[in-house]
């Protein structure tokens, strides 16, 4: 049975030991060793309060700077040039104004696909917990690209798109 | 028993004690044993475990960029119910309630733009949240399950966003929409049908409106809610969120 | 019969502590399927339901007006039905001016040889009797079949495409 107590709280042989005082056992932390683990009232808890604090008020003064935008009442016989998807599929739009069946059907399946199977294709259990690890290079590199290139399809779509979907540099 | 004990006199001096027991439904304990009570006794609450590593504390590791997500949904439920209100569902006057909200309603300009800012910023945010879960690794085993979760959550978030696209109905909500459920019609096959079922017609009209509203205000919510409770219990189940081997 | 006596007899018991797995997996197959089918119903059902029958919108057959109200050479643009009615010599047609790409209403050029149509949403092109010429698009300008009544009023019945491009001569 103490060889059982040991693994659980494993000897340091730099450290000396001696019985310092008997406590009531109504701590959780009876018959386990130390971990590295917090209540999470409160120090979990506190912290989230504080975080949603945060994103309230900054939504909050956002919303007092800013309005949202509402252009003229809806007229199907005028369509506005150009006429742009809201901005987080207007990435898509870009890859649809080049070829409506491959960018606006087959690119999306294929990223939703994708995503869905990627912890089913990627079963290397190195490297979890840690940003960028280096035992997962290739993924780091793979993932990056697909996330530059929906960013700059984005951008492009946004802001280098003018009047008949046509390129234009917004500083001119 | 004497009837004494049941008095009214009594049950009235005991009447603020016998209300917290019976909310809080528990009794005293030592103080670590309250703590975790507080987290595992409270039904929003124990989706969180009761203790967590300190690596799930660590802002650098997180960026608190999934609560971040959770928090505006939360804003944007409460804000989005509240403009509800003063919202009618119809091609005819949507856009004048956008008016009176800008103008007539008390508040409801700051209203409307907490809902507009909010939604834009949560489909960053999720964004975001799934490009940290990739790159620390997170969705490997035994997370693969949360990850497809949280997929769906990303396109829930993207569907609940356009459908809310469309209910100003000003030109900017009904080109995109055009553009949008076109994309859509370019489906091989059942294109023409999903477009016809998405919009209720041919064209974008009353009952797209009606249709966009529905799955905008009761449906996608609904499903949302459902699988963000599975998200964060599975968080738990899981082990709580994923941290070097050694630490 | 065997069991004469009042008790009633439960299957389980007949046979001794056995369960009749022959009885017990017809029954779960019986309600799996019964519950399969239910489901499938409901989906049918529910996306049945979904779909329209009556459409509050406006007819896609409609009156367009007199012949001589569109002289030779004329391209008119009927306004809210997205078509345009063009009368040549030889002939008058009815051609749509939604953009096969992503649906955008087109603007007619005029006074242009090679582009009749350009769509302000994705710079699509189309020629004046409705060919793609550059841009996204993927397909034509269909023509819509064009009548006349016995009003002597051009209709236009947008809900049937020419597809040979005849023009109705009148």
């Amino acid at each position: 049975m103490s060889h059982e107590k040991e693994e659980i709280f494993p000897r340091d042989p730099n450290k000396t030991y001696s019985l310092m005082t008997i406590v009531d056992g109504d701590s959780f932390q009876v018959e386990h060793g130390p971990d590295d683990t917090l209540l999470s009232w409160p120090h979990l808890m506190v912290r989230e309060l504080l975080l949603f604090l945060l994103v309230f008020v900054v939504i909050l003064g956002v919303s007092l700077l800013f309005n949202a935008p509402l252009e003229e009442a809806a007229n199907p016989l005028h369509s506005t040039n150009p006429a742009k998807a809201p901005w987080y599929f207007v990435g898509i739009q870009e890859l649809v104004s080049y070829s409506a069946f491959l960018g606006g059907i087959v690119a999306p399946v294929l990223i939703v696909l994708s995503l869905l199977l990627l912890p089913y294709l990627d079963r290397n259990p190195k490297g979890v917990g840690v940003w960028f690890s280096a035992d997962r290079k290739l993924a780091t590199f793979l993932f990056s690209i697909f996330v530059i290139a929906m960013i700059i399809l984005i951008l492009i779509g946004q802001f280098v798109r003018g009047p008949n979907w046509a390129l234009y540099w917004p500083w001119m | 028993m004497s009837e004494s004990a049941y008095s009214l006199q009594e049950s009235i001096k005991q009447l603020p004690g016998n209300i917290k027991e019976s909310v809080f439904r528990r009794e005293g304990g030592t103080p670590e044993q309250e703590q975790a009570a507080a987290i595992f006794g409270n039904v929003f609450l124990h989706l969180h475990p009761a203790r967590v590593h300190i690596n799930s504390l660590r802002l650098s590791y997180t960026y608190g960029l999934g609560l971040i997500s959770f928090f505006l949904f939360l804003l944007l439920t409460a804000s989005g119910v509240l403009l509800m209100f003063y919202y009618t569902p119809a091609t005819q006057l949507a856009y004048r309630n956008m008016k009176d909200l800008e103008y007539v309603v008390s508040f409801g300009i700051v209203l409307r733009n907490v809902h507009r800012w909010s939604a834009h910023a949560m489909v960053a945010f999720v964004f975001l949240h799934m490009c940290r879960v990739f790159y620390t690794g997170s969705y490997k085993a035994p997370r693969e399950f949360n990850w497809i979760i949280g997929v769906c959550l990303l396109l829930l978030t993207l569907f609940l966003s356009f459908t809310g696209y469309l209910l100003p109905w000003d030109q900017l909500a009904f080109w995109a929409i055009t553009v949008g459920s076109n994309i859509a019609a370019y489906t091989p096959w059942i294109g023409d049908s999903v477009r016809f079922l998405m919009l209720g017609g041919n064209e974008v009209g009353q009952m797209a409106l009606l249709r966009f509203y529905v799955l905008h205000v009761a449906l996608l919510p609904l499903v949302a809610v459902v699988l963000l409770a599975v998200h964060f219990w599975r968080i738990r189940k899981d082990g709580g969120l994923s941290r070097p081997q050694n630490s | 019969m065997q069991n004469s006596s009042n008790a009633t007899t439960l299957p389980m018991d007949a046979a001794d502590g056995m369960v009749n797995e022959d009885r017990r997996g017809f029954v779960k197959k019986l309600g799996v399927t019964a519950l399969a089918l239910g489901v499938v119903g409901a989906v049918v059902e529910c996306g049945r339901f979904l779909k329209p029958n009556v459409l509050y919108e406006p007819s896609r057959v409609f009156k367009v007006g007199e012949v001589n109200q569109f002289p030779f050479g004329s391209r008119t643009v009927i306004e809210g039905k997205a078509v345009e009615i063009v009368r040549e010599k030889d002939g008058v047609y009815a051609i749509s001016l939604v953009c096969t790409h992503l649906g955008c209403l087109l603007k007619p050029v005029l006074n242009d040889q090679e582009i009749g149509y350009s769509c302000p949403c994705h710079g699509s092109n189309f020629s004046p009797k409705g060919d793609v010429l550059g841009g996204p698009a993927p397909r034509a300008l269909p023509w819509y079949d064009v009548y006349m009544d016995n009003t002597g009023n051009l209709v236009v019945d947008a809900s049937k495409e020419n597809q040979k491009r005849t023009k109705l001569v009148v």
